[in-house]
């Protein structure tokens, strides 16, 4: 056993009231919430990291893990793990990305462990949940004893692993408005080397409406393309209100660059990432089109 | 500082005691206070699989689970399968379909296929190539651990679970 895990601190509060006093109590005492753990105990482990002090949410999971149905929102208990979002018929027709995202991440036996919230938290650009936030405009309820307030995804990833929350808050939920409408376009597709297990070179989440032929309301949500969580913009904005003909199509790929800054590292590089989420964004616009669009070479 | 927690969980069914440091992992508190060696430590991140056992009849790594969190839970290792000389069918057809070479991924296939056919999971070729992606082997190509999964499956009825 390595020395460093007998000197970290763990607390385990019985319900979420409990918990949050505790966050306020020991505010500058460097306690963090610990969920499924699979991003924590590589971290300690890998990094040899020692004297941590970790809040345990395990006994949260009745109040934090429900997924349900919340006037006309759908809310994802921040507890709730890829396992639940997989299996999840409430979420499969709310929104199907959600389901195919959690199944791509790890595998089983990491599915069983990894909760929605650590994914959010943990802030990695390249957590494969993180786009389908993006594209469904969900917001984010944080907790602490000085009340709830609801943040909406895309203001919550500040930079690289960087959060707008607070050390005495707890994420306690994801909301978003269910999107059931068959004119509805989604598409969710993650770029790795191997099917399981692998870490995205580059994750992207799509969501549209297509009214008479006009293309409305266009999400086009990227991971790994920048140091946080990305929407390609000037790429909506250029889409929005128009038939997704092939010219479009086009002039929307190229306006990528312009929103999405990825970088060269031992997963990928730049050139390959601009690439791939031109050809993305070529497949989901088009998709209706029936023609077939030659990928960039 | 040191600290440790006194962590009451029931293993393999017999209830358990350990004193341990609450961040440490399950997988060393099972082979080394334990002296439970059938889960085996690969890579130590959740890569591999050769760590998997059951919290609660659920596959996990073992070596991503600090022990604090099966404080009250039911563990199962490759070491409940067999009843005392009486191999598990899934033991069994590992064994006549050549399920395993060198051994080191078996306890972890073995147990993840366990929870998946308990669950009354697809034993269709690419549902059961996806329920066990997580464990990998240098040796069997997959395909007799597939064989030997679906085997076991058959012989244990259609619905698996019942019996395994
Ligand atoms: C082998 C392996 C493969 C993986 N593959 C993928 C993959 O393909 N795609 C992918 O996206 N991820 C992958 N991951 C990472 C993924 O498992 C994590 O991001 C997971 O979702 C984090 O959840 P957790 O419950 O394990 O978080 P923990 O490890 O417990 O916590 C992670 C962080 O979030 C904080 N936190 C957790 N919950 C809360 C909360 N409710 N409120 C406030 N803060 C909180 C913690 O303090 C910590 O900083 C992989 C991990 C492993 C080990
Ligand atoms: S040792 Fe746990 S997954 Fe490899
Ligand atoms: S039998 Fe050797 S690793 Fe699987």
């Amino acid at each position: 056993m390595p020395a460093i895990v007998s000197d970290h601190r763990v607390h385990t509060p019985s319900d979420v009231d409990d918990a949050l006093r505790f966050l306020a109590d020991h505010r500058d005492e460097g306690w963090r919430p610990l969920a499924g753990g699979t991003d924590v105990m590589v971290g300690i482990y890998r990094d040899h990291t020692g004297g941590q002090r970790w809040l345990n949410l395990s006994r949260l999971q009745a109040p934090l893990a429900g997924i349900r149905r919340e006037d006309d929102l759908i809310r994802i208990g921040a507890l709730a793990t890829m396992a639940d979002l997989r299996k999840s018929s409430l979420l499969a027709a709310a929104c199907p990305l959600i389901g195919q995202a959690a199944a791509v991440v790890g595998a089983t036996q990491v599915q069983n462990r990894a909760t929605v919230g650590g994914n959010i938290v943990n802030g990695s650009p390249a957590g494969d949940t993180l786009p389908v936030w993006l594209a469904l405009d969900a917001e984010l309820e944080l907790a602490s004893t000085r009340g709830r307030r609801q943040v909406p995804y895309e203001q919550f990833m500040t930079g690289y692993r960087r959060t707008v929350l607070e050390s005495d808050e707890l994420l306690t939920a994801i909301l978003f408005r269910p999107r059931s409408d068959e004119r509805l376009r989604m598409y969710f597709r993650k770029v790795a080397p191997r099917a399981a297990q692998g870490i995205s070179k580059l994750v992207f989440a799509a969501i549209a409406g297509l009214e008479d032929g006009y293309l409305h309301e266009v999400r086009l949500a990227f991971g790994s393309m920048g140091p946080t969580t990305i929407r390609a913009r000037a790429a909506e904005q250029l889409a929005e209100g128009k038939p997704p003909s092939l010219s479009l199509v086009e002039k929307a790929a190229e306006t990528l660059a312009r929103d999405l800054t990825p970088i060269d590292d031992h997963r990928s590089t730049a050139d390959y990432r601009h690439r791939v989420a031109r050809n993305l964004v070529r497949e989901f616009l088009a998709g209706n089109l029936g023609d077939h669009i030659p990928a960039a070479r | 500082m040191s600290e440790r927690t006194t962590i009451r969980f029931t293993l393999n069914g017999h209830a358990v005691e350990v004193s341990a440091p609450p961040m440490q992992r399950l997988l060393d508190v099972l082979r080394e206070t334990c002296g439970l060696t059938g889960a085996k430590n690969g890579c130590g991140e959740g890569d591999c699989g050769a760590c998997t056992v059951l919290v609660d009849g659920i596959a996990v790594v073992s070596c991503l689970v600090p022990v604090i969190q099966i404080d009250g839970a039911e563990i199962r290792t490759v070491e409940s399968l067999a009843q005392g000389d009486c191999l598990h069918p899934l033991q069994q057809a590992f064994l006549e379909r050549d399920g395993t070479q060198c051994g080191s991924c078996a306890s972890g296939f073995l147990m993840t296929a366990c929870s998946h056919l308990e669950h009354g999971g697809d034993t269709s070729d690419a549902e059961l190539r996806a329920a066990l992606s997580g464990v990998l082997c240098r040796c069997t190509g997959y395909n007799r651990v597939l064989e030997a999964v679906q085997q076991a499956a058959e012989g244990a009825g259609h619905h698996a679970g019942d019996r395994l």
